[in-house]
């Protein structure tokens, strides 16, 4: 059946409403296993201006239907991504977002301002990291610092600017708001809810950094809750993630309020996931009969 | 980039070969050809709730079969031991680097120091090195109950078994009943937890030489993906240490490169 998938998210047109979720995505470890050129866009790993260590290992721990993680945003800084990331993923026709991060309003705008000259399509800002104490999510859990973060970065950007947002706050409405008036382009949502485990055998705990962001199918209720009271909130393009799995999930997200979604966990449980799960929407698509994406969020009745 | 896959493996084994130590034995060409010694590959579980591969080194592979040696010691590795013959599993292609084997040539010799459920991938290794025309000395270690011992024997090793508790072989470690039986070695290899690959890594510097060290540590997605796995190295000629994959840029490190931190 003839669909017509694409989106338009703050000028930029996808293919297909999927993407992948910062931290999750590797160009060429995921390209081993799929054609990026199926996605309509990949967010690539955070980068900062200079390289960044990230956190002492174990950074992993599984828990019930998730998993949490405290990588701590390790990555090989700008310089490194424009000369090996960029190019190999210009061998794909997809959209790419560059996950941007920072400890500081100068350190996030160093990285925007040498990406402005690529050929990247969008910025996200990661102004919720969880594993990450300074910058990171603190500025993500002050709806001051929020709004000016967005405004600088959106001063010298010469590409939409996406804010990704934590859910580790009282009322995340009020921090949407506090961006879309910086002047975001768009949000995501959600970052990982911040957790910890302990071995009960080993009387410790099992992360090296103590606490670790949540994520996974376990997740999904608070994201597509808060997916939905953010879209009553703001106007601006939502791009919806926190455990989606499967095509129903994707179209869970869209219903709850979201224009685009983000596969993250779910490519480590499954390295084809992203295009597994587009399979599958196309495949919930034509049992609806939607044929685009406007069908499937128009569906939607409270 | 080479392609890799998830394919579905079936079970033709599935047996306790030690106490809470199972062996697997899958039929499945398309992983078991591919396979060099020292990778692993990730197994898929099959409950929802368990959403991350565990990853399990290959202990051995003919062109169809892939066999597994895994210790229970969680939710995941309880469910694989209760697969039953006939079921169908998923698994990766292989996955990481593997021991480089390629500077061996016939007479040489070669350590072997396998710690506990580390001495698996040292199997095919050692099959590997004895097609070779390596002269193979194996040391392996065990909290109390050895397994693999007859296995390695079969390939004509020299064969030494330590055990914590000292009830069966040499009562240490297996570096210790290594070097008390002058097992010595042009080349070095090794696999086990972190604190012995340690002090396997220093000793063959002692001795001139540069063992090559399979490092575990704990997964996120098995194939490069997360950065969850990592292991700071220290390349020659490189001014600081890096942050490295053990998944994809490992698992098998030079000793001398590894920066331990216990």
């Amino acid at each position: 059946m003839s669909k017509d998938l694409r989106v338009n998210i703050a000028g930029v047109e996808w293919k297909n409403p999927i993407t992948t979720a910062s931290g999750t995505f590797s160009a060429r470890e995921s390209s081993a296993f799929y054609d990026l050129s199926r996605l309509g866009a990949v967010t690539t790993k955070g980068v900062a201006d200079v390289p960044w260590p990230g956190n002492p290992t174990p950074r992993i721990a599984e828990t019930y239907g998730g998993m949490l993680n405290a990588v701590g945003l390790q990555n090989p800084g700008v310089e490194a991504y424009m000369r090996e990331e960029l190019p190999y993923l210009a061998n794909y026709d997809t959209k790419v977002i560059a996950n941007v991060a920072g400890h500081s309003i100068e350190e996030y705008c160093a990285v925007v301002e040498r990406l402005n000259e690529t050929n990247i399509d969008m910025f996200e800002i990661n102004i919720s990291c969880p594993n990450v104490k300074q910058g990171g999510i603190g500025f993500g859990t002050d709806p001051g610092l929020a709004e000016q973060v967005t405004r600088a970065v959106k001063d010298i950007a010469k590409k939409p600017v996406i804010i990704k947002l934590t859910p580790n706050v009282t009322d995340i409405t009020e921090i949407a708001r506090a961006v879309e008036a910086g002047g975001a382009d768009a949000i995501s949502m959600i970052n990982t809810l911040l957790g910890m485990r302990i071995d009960v055998r080993k009387g410790k705990l099992v992360l090296a950094n103590k606490t670790g962001g949540f994520s996974g199918p376990a997740v999904k209720p608070v994201a597509v809750r808060m997916v939905y009271q953010v879209r009553r909130a703001v106007n601006v393009p939502i791009i919806g993630l926190g455990g989606i799995s499967t095509g129903e999930d994707v179209a869970e997200f869209l219903m709850a309020g979201a224009d685009a979604v983000a596969i993250g966990t779910a490519a480590l449980a499954n390295p084809t996931a992203p295009v597994d799960i587009l399979e599958q929407f196309e495949a919930y698509m034509d049992e609806m009969g939607f044929k685009t994406i406007a069908d499937v969020k128009n569906a939607f009745r409270e | 980039m080479e392609a890799k896959k998830i394919v579905k493996a079936e079970i033709i084994s599935n047996r306790p070969i030690a106490t809470n130590i199972m062996e697997m034995k899958l039929q499945v060409p398309e992983v078991s050809s591919l396979a060099k010694p020292g990778q692993f590959v990730n197994v898929y579980m099959d409950d929802k709730s368990l959403i991350l591969p565990r990853p399990i080194s290959i202990c051995d592979a003919d062109d169809n079969v892939l066999t597994l040696i895994y210790a229970i010691v969680g939710k995941g590795s309880l469910w694989m031991s209760e697969c039953t013959v006939g079921q169908e599993i998923r698994v990766s292609t292989p996955m990481g680097n593997g021991f480089d084997l390629s500077g061996l040539k016939e007479g040489d010799t070669a350590l072997l120091i396998g710690g506990g459920i580390g001495s698996c991938p040292l199997l095919k290794t050692a099959k590997i090195l004895k097609d070779k025309g390596v002269k193979l000395n194996v040391a392996i270690g065990f909290r109390d109950e050895p397994f693999l011992e007859e296995e390695f024997k079969a390939l004509g090793a020299n064969v030494v078994v330590a055990t914590d508790s000292g009830r069966v072989g040499y009562h240490g470690t297996a570096l210790a009943a290594a070097m008390d039986n002058g097992m010595d070695c042009d080349h070095w290899f090794t696999c086990g937890p972190k604190i012995m690959l340690k002090f396997v890594a220093k000793e063959a510097m002692a001795r001139g030489k540069d063992a090559q060290v399979s490092m575990e540590e704990r997964m996120g997605c098995g194939y490069g993906a997360c950065v969850g796995c990592v292991v700071d190295i220290l390349e020659k000629g490189a001014e600081a240490p890096v942050r490295k994959k053990v998944c994809k840029d490992g698992p098998v490190f030079l000793g001398s490169e590894v920066f331990f931190n216990e």
